[in-house]
């Protein structure tokens, strides 16, 4: 039987820009050199705003690449791929800073799971076979970007289970803070892109749509990020960050001697990444957590807890989780689909035990 | 654990530039990066010091004229002593002066305004019979956080909180491109004095009173400039001459330049030129200033 054709990938359209420096009738140095039509004029502020300038990476390896998400006023949301293009046009040293910014409306950013790496990962692919836009255009048609694959087979973590445990600890770690409402700088010299994925898929999807975040991009106050790992000395760091809103920590020594914000919630999020059950985060996260506030991610892994440890329960103790949870009154959604879900696995696996015989 | 919040520990302090309360601990201002060494420095018997600003397109000279400036004041230039207030208020002039002595532009001025050189001097003219101190910072703007603040005004507060305060403008201008032609200097120049008219909430009647000196920078490239920079102005820059004559009370025009010598390399597998100041010749660096410092 021949083998059925691969679905075709895919794929939407949506604007973009780029901020670079290049020579023009109208000007040179660094600015929008180019837009799709549907960008709008506090959407082009904000980004040039955001977007870094001459230095502003933080290697000088020619093949860097930096990361920059954010919220626009408009409500869309901005993920810029940073990266060199060459040598500075005026040659006064140094190279140039190439940004290329897509925007994503609220459905389309949820199609991308809210996960910028993976918008990151379409952009440079549609980078590396394009090339940089170097000449200012004065329109720019939308770019079209393939959309991640299932959650199992997703780039840049393909493998959950094999990174090292302080890695989960430190994203897990990372991402109380933020749920905390805190501000962070973590340096990280190498994964920082893995790392940045795995503090925000382990945040419900309503935190980290609106959250800003970047990655190989120097820390600069004036940028407004929430989350920025970069690889800068720390001593330069914790001077210019001296005073500002922002905890200014290692990576990986975030987790060590601190006390959980949000323990259920960590604790089960941490068994799962080291499960490697990347699809159950991503449900659960993403799919499951919509309007909850902090306090009740807490009841819900507790929920989550009792699921997974029934196929280990006796059948009386089935039966008394039944009653227990029978009587429990969820009081958010993700606590009711999940109860509910309780209840069935509870009630196939006593109908299971009984069949068995096993009591 | 290594972990550590910046909170404020200290007193609070309030920004020079933009008002806001800073922690005590900071080093930036959290709304708009101006260094607090500006207010802790500030200390002073004589009070607040005067700003004075300058402004100009990407690629103008801003960094290597500030540079030149504050190095000649610092060598008693003319009746001038300029004594620096905090260390970092000389990085600007030692950036230069390093460069040039290796036959290198400075780097480009990031547009981030955290990474912008802030010279903070107490200068003194000891010109008449009494020796006259005026407190001045001058801020190194990068020119394309200027060109984004003028398309869209509020883009960087810092900027029109600055020329806002500001007690003297050096508005630069590349006096080559004008003399070659070019539209931009001339469209450039009359955003800017729109932009101060707009910070400075004039209208029609009422006149911008802010000293405002047009500095036609790389004039070793067209030296007639030297000969008469308000004529050359016209000319060659005659929308900006009409709009200086109808909204800026007190104006006045310089030429100026640095480089001596010019040269030109590439390599084979390059695709861009690099310019080569092959030997300074300060020429007109210190007249826009003096002018400026007269006008306080």
């Amino acid at each position: 039987m021949p083998a059925a054709a691969a679905p075709a990938a895919e794929t939407v359209a949506c604007d973009q820009a780029v901020f670079t420096s290049v020579r023009s009738g109208t000007g040179e140095g660094y600015r929008v050199i180019a837009a799709s039509p549907g960008m709008q004029a506090h959407e082009k502020v904000e980004i040039t705003r955001r977007s870094p300038s001459h230095g502003a990476l933080c290697e000088e390896d020619p093949q860097t690449v930096g990361l920059e998400g954010y919220k626009l006023p408009t409500g869309r949301y901005c993920v810029a791929w940073c990266g060199y293009a060459g040598q500075e046009h005026t040659a006064r040293g140094g190279q140039r800073v190439y940004t290329h910014a897509v925007l994503l409306d609220r459905s389309t950013w949820r199609q991308f799971q809210a996960n910028p790496v993976a918008v990151h990962a379409a952009l440079a692919q549609h980078i590396e076979a394009n090339g940089p836009v170097l000449k200012p255009a004065n329109r720019l048609e939308k770019i079209t970007l393939g959309l991640p694959k299932p959650a199992t087979n997703m780039s840049i973590l393909a493998d959950p289970s094999a990174a090292p445990s302080h890695a989960i600890d430190s994203a897990l770690a990372a991402a109380a803070d933020l749920l905390a409402g805190r501000s962070l700088v973590l340096t990280e010299a190498f994964g920082g892109f893995r790392l940045l994925e795995k503090i925000l898929l382990s945040l419900p999807l309503e935190t980290r749509e609106s959250l800003s975040v970047s990655v190989g991009v120097r820390f600069s106050p004036s940028r407004k990020i929430r989350l920025a790992i970069v690889s800068e000395a720390q001593g330069d760091l914790q001077r210019r960050a001296a005073g500002q809103p922002t905890q200014v920590c290692q990576a990986d020594r975030i987790a060590q001697d601190r006390q959980p914000l949000f323990q259920g919630w960590e604790q089960l999020l941490r068994r799962w990444w080291r499960e490697g059950r990347r699809q159950d985060i991503q449900y659960l996260t993403t799919d499951l957590c919509h309007g909850v506030s902090c306090d009740a991610l807490d009841r819900i892994a507790g929920i989550c807890e009792q699921i997974d440890a029934l196929d280990g329960l006796s059948a009386d103790a089935v039966r008394g989780a039944i009653a227990l949870y029978e009587r429990a009154r969820p009081t958010t959604k993700p606590e009711q689909v999940l109860t509910e879900q309780l209840l069935s696995n509870a009630q196939a696996r006593l109908t299971a035990l009984e069949a068995s015989g096993d009591q | 654990m290594s972990t550590y919040l910046n909170q404020s520990q200290n007193q609070e302090a309030e920004c020079m530039i933009c008002g806001a309360a800073n922690a005590g601990d900071a080093e930036q201002c959290v709304e708009c990066s101006a260094p607090m060494a500006l207010v802790h420095d500030t200390n002073q018997p004589q009070g607040e010091p005067q700003i004075v600003t300058i402004l100009g397109d990407s690629n103008v000279g801003k960094t290597v004229y500030l540079g030149f400036l504050l190095d000649m004041l610092s060598q008693q230039a003319s009746e001038y002593t300029a004594v620096p207030i905090g260390a970092h208020s000389v990085n600007v002039q030692q950036t230069v002066i390093s460069h040039m002595a290796c036959r290198m532009f400075p780097p480009k001025t990031p547009m981030e305004a955290d990474q912008w050189y802030w010279a903070y001097y107490q200068i003194c003219n000891r010109a008449g019979r009494h020796e006259q101190w005026v407190d001045l910072v001058i801020p190194d703007m990068a020119g394309e956080s200027l060109a984004a603040e003028l398309a869209n005004p509020k883009t960087f507060r810092v900027i029109s909180n600055l020329t806002s305060r500001s007690a003297g403008i050096l508005l630069l201008l590349d006096a080559s491109q004008a003399a070659n032609g070019s539209s931009q200097p001339d469209f450039f120049g009359i955003k800017m004095l729109t932009y101060l008219d707009a910070v400075n909430q004039a209208n029609r009647r009422d006149l911008v009173q802010t000293p405002t000196a047009i500095v036609l920078c790389k004039a070793d490239q067209c030296p007639e400039c030297f000969d008469d920079p308000r004529r050359f102005t016209e000319v060659n820059l005659s929308r900006l001459w009409n709009l200086c004559q109808n909204r800026l009370a007190n104006v006045e025009f310089f030429a100026c330049s640095t480089v001596g010598a010019l040269a030109y390399a590439t390599a084979p597998d390059e695709d861009f030129v690099t310019t080569i100041p092959l030997h300074t010749a300060l020429r007109g660096v210190l007249e826009p200033f003096e002018w400026i410092v007269e006008q306080l």
